[in-house]
């Protein structure tokens, strides 16, 4: 365990671990462009010089491996010229293009350059090289006159994805990135290397000129595309969500997402959402008050269990919906109601996982949280509509949170024998239209909640958005038609319900928002 | 304070003094000399003061030798600017020779201060703030100015001579 | 008013309209609610250089009940605007309101939670004078526009707009 001093401040650091890394765990600050930690080393930036003592000339502090009793120092007037001078190299030929570029407020080169470079250029009357920008396929723009060939596209093909795609093209000052001819960008990981470029060469077609980063507000989130559960920062302006960033868990994702997640938020966009409760009067759907639909529900399940007794009633869960929703359905329908007929939506399954070569999966399971709907609701029955069928169940009450939810014709037939339907959803699906009363939901956006991913780890997701109109939050309507059942539900926010879930279920014992923080358990 | 050698003189007013008549004439007559004398008053919609250039009036976006606006929606007024007067849409711009250009550009002249932070803020010298300073109006709507409006400005504006133009204007009228 | 409609608009209304609407443009009393620095340029328009005599309104009378254009010079925060409330209530028909500042219009710079954002969020305004502070000229502006929308009023049948 070698113990060094890097700025007069000693650490032990494990075996093997670099000084760039041994001086982040002190907070000391080392500027680099091309390392990357979940990439391999290349040292072509020189950017993170530091001068160690007994070394003649300045060393890389990414290469160098930590060593006992090494003294290095980061602020001494050498390792600020060398930092001055690597940054002048790289402003030489860099365009001016900070106020139309996107990476503006995250870029890195404006960033060091701001806190290590010097301000007035010596070359302000010279023409820069100008070459032109490419379209490197998918959702990913190429700006060549800012690349600085810090390669870590390249290497990001190499390790993370597993398939050379890109390379650097000629050598010298004539050098640039290029996809290698026969190969094309198509990967489903694409995405990434917009975030991983330190500078506005790599631009995503998605989010191309349309806000200025600093103006965006930011949710951490976790993206409902598949089972992995990656985690995800929703960027959003004026209630509106502009674009998803990765973010870092080194359990689950790692540094990355897909073009799924990244993207998915579209998906959502065009959906006609439900402004306010619905009833039916004959074959329209008339918006009415909460009130008035949660009274309705209440009064009808408390008929229909007088008349029929619990066992016709039936709840329907879903493998989209979080936790907290999973557990109030069953509280307030096993415990409340009475009844155990619960079952689970549990959605389609999409091909095969896709596993890349840093153990990145992308799986095929296209729903959050089947982990978390089976430990709440245990095995997850499947004859739903035989039973509707054969007539054993006159109420349903069902919960929607799949934007792809389709029926079948056959199954809005069985649907039809149903004495009440009452619906949960975010947005016109084919059930919502058949229902009796319809209570607008939200999405995964516009909701805190947890997930449990396929790997075990439950994980938070936060609020993004305002809800349009009269809608709530899944977990709350639930709470408000639990009080009506049993008034001694005092659940105000989701991280009550957590605690509550937290004390009921064995498995997540000892759970709290509290405890699962940004990256989960 | 020491006081010393204080004289005591009492002054026994006389019937002029008590009647009050010339200290009346004597302030009269200051006021009568006004009537005579040529007046200070600015009068205005006839006559109108003529800022200085560096006058800081209602805002105009400039256009460039083509004729299009110089803005390229880098949102660094909209960042400078301490009311959070200013919102715009950027986008790809329909020319070759430009990346970027705001759809739509509006400043809430109610909400702007005139200030002069965005002027001093922008890279590319797009948005500037005109001598213009009579701009009241009905509706709070109409005061929400757009690109083209702003645009306007700068066509009414670029030659130097606005307000003589508006006192020709008013003479015809 | 019933009288209006009855009569219909025929040469007799409209002459009595005319000079009804030139007679009440011409003698606007303001009332200066003055809160804050815009105060100050009212101020400077009663003064000798940008007289607002001139148009009559040189009668700034501080009691609603004497006056018909309440101009709103300044900052209007939530306590005050009851009492801002109560003398636009106070003053007597026909009334009209300027709001005269950025900070009056539309809370300005200051978008805080103490600071109406906008007086006409309480109280109906016919004119707005945009600046920080507007320029005596521009209050004046804002003057003739009232007058000019007095003009087109139908005195004998008056709906406030």
């Amino acid at each position: 365990m070698p113990t060094l001093k890097i700025d007069d401040q000693e650490i032990t650091v494990e075996p093997g671990t670099s000084v760039l890394k041994a001086a982040a765990k002190l907070g000391i600050e080392i500027p680099h462009y091309c390392y990357h930690p979940a990439l391999s080393i290349a040292g072509s930036c020189r950017m993170c010089l530091v001068e160690i003592e007994g070394h003649r000339k300045l060393e890389i502090s990414c290469a160098t491996t930590a060593a006992d009793g090494m003294a290095v120092h980061t602020d001494t007037p050498a390792v600020k010229k060398a930092r001055k001078d690597i940054l002048e190299f790289l402003l030489i030929n860099h365009p001016l293009d900070c106020p139309v570029c996107d990476k503006a407020g995250e870029c890195d080169l404006q960033d060091y350059d701001y806190k290590y470079g010097s301000s007035h250029s010596r070359f302000p009357k010279e023409d820069k090289r100008v070459r032109p920008t490419k379209a490197f396929g998918g959702n990913i723009r190429y700006v060549t006159n800012r690349c600085i060939l810090c390669t870590r596209c390249v290497r990001f093909y190499k390790d993370v994805v597993g398939e050379e795609v890109l390379f650097v093209e000629n050598r010298g000052y004539r050098s640039e990135i290029s996809v290698f001819p026969g190969k094309e960008l198509g990967d489903k990981l694409d995405g990434s290397i917009t975030e991983i470029c330190p500078v506005g060469a790599l631009l995503d077609e998605d989010f191309i000129y349309q806000a200025r980063v600093w103006h965006l507000d930011h949710a951490k989130s976790v993206c409902p595309g598949c089972s992995a559960g990656c985690n995800i920062d929703i960027q959003t302006q004026h209630n509106k969500i502009y674009r998803i960033r990765s973010r870092e868990n080194q359990a689950v994702n790692q540094h990355w997402i897909c073009d799924d997640g990244r993207y998915i938020f579209h998906k959502f966009e065009d959906l006609e959402r439900i402004e306010s409760p619905l009833k039916r009067a004959g074959e329209k759907l008339n918006p009415t008050n909460w009130e008035e639909a949660l009274s309705i529900i209440h009064d009808r399940v408390v008929l229909i269990k007088k008349s029929d007794g619990a066992k016709v009633i039936g709840a329907v869960g879903s493998v989209f919906a979080s936790n907290e929703e999973n557990y109030l359905l069953k509280k307030l329908f096993k415990e409340e109601i009475g009844t155990d007929r619960l079952y689970v939506y549990t959605g389609l399954f999409d091909g095969e996982d896709v596993t890349y070569k840093n153990g990145f999966t992308i799986r095929a399971e296209k729903a959050p949280n089947r982990r978390g709907a089976e430990i709440i609701f245990g095995k997850i029955k499947s004859d739903l509509w035989k039973t509707i069928d054969k007539g054993e169940i006159k109420a349903l009450y069902y919960i929607n949170a799949d934007k792809d939810f389709k029926l079948t014709d056959a199954q809005k037939n069985i649907l039809k024998k149903l004495e009440f339907l009452a619906v949960q959803d975010f947005f016109l699906s084919d059930i919502a239209k058949l229902a009796n009363v319809v209570l607008p939901g939200s999405y995964f956006a516009e909701k805190t909640g947890t997930f449990t991913n396929v790997q075990g780890c439950t994980q938070r997701f936060t609020k993004a958005l305002k809800l349009p109109g009269l809608a709530k939050e899944d977990w709350a309507i639930l709470v408000d038609l639990g009080r009506r059942f049993n008034s001694e539900w005092k659940m105000l926010s989701a991280s009550d319900v957590m605690n509550d879930l937290a004390e009921n279920e064995a498995a997540f014992r000892g759970i709290s928002y509290f405890k699962l923080g940004d990256q989960g358990i | 304070m020491n006081v010393k050698n204080v004289k005591r003189v009492t002054i026994k007013p006389n019937i002029w003094d008590l009647l009050y008549i010339p200290a009346i004439i004597g302030g009269l007559s200051i006021t009568f000399k006004h009537l005579f004398k040529k007046h200070i008053t600015l009068e205005y919609p006839d006559e109108k003061w003529f800022p200085p250039p560096g006058y800081r009036g209602a805002i105009r976006l400039n256009r460039d030798e083509l004729g299009r606006e110089k803005c390229v929606a880098c949102e660094m007024c909209a960042t400078a600017c301490p009311a959070n007067a200013i919102s715009m849409q950027g986008g790809a711009a329909p020319w070759d020779d430009r990346e970027k250009y705001p759809i739509w550009y509006k400043i809430d002249m109610l909400r702007c201060i005139l200030c002069g932070m965005c002027e001093e803020a922008c890279p590319e010298e797009a948005i500037e703030l005109t001598v213009i300073y009579d701009f009241a109006d009905y509706t709070r709507e109409s005061l929400i100015w757009d690109k083209e409006r702003l645009l306007k400005n700068y066509d009414l504006t670029k030659d130097g001579n606005y307000y003589k133009r508006q006192l020709e204007e008013n003479k015809k009228r | 008013m019933a009288v209006g409609s009855k009569l219909g608009d025929n040469i007799f209304t409209t002459t009595i309209d005319k000079f009804v609407n030139w007679s009440r443009k011409n003698s606007l009393w303001p009332m200066p609610f003055g809160t804050a620095c815009c105060a100050i340029e009212l101020m400077a328009t009663l003064g000798p250089k940008y007289d607002m005599a001139r148009f009559g309104a040189e009668a700034i009378r501080f009691s609603p009940r004497q006056s018909d254009l309440m101009i709103v010079a300044g900052r209007i925060n939530i306590k005050m605007m009851p009492v801002l409330q109560r003398i636009y209530l106070q003053m007597s028909d026909p009334k009209w309101v300027v709001s005269m500042g950025a900070c009056a219009s539309s809370g300005g710079l200051f978008d805080t939670y103490s600071t109406i954002q906008g007086i006409d969020r309480f109280i109906p305004v016919d004119v707005y004078v945009p600046g920080c502070p507007p320029r005596p000229e521009t209050l004046l502006d804002a003057v003739l526009k009232i007058q000019k929308k007095i003009e087109k009023e139908h005195s004998l049948s008056r709906k406030r707009a």
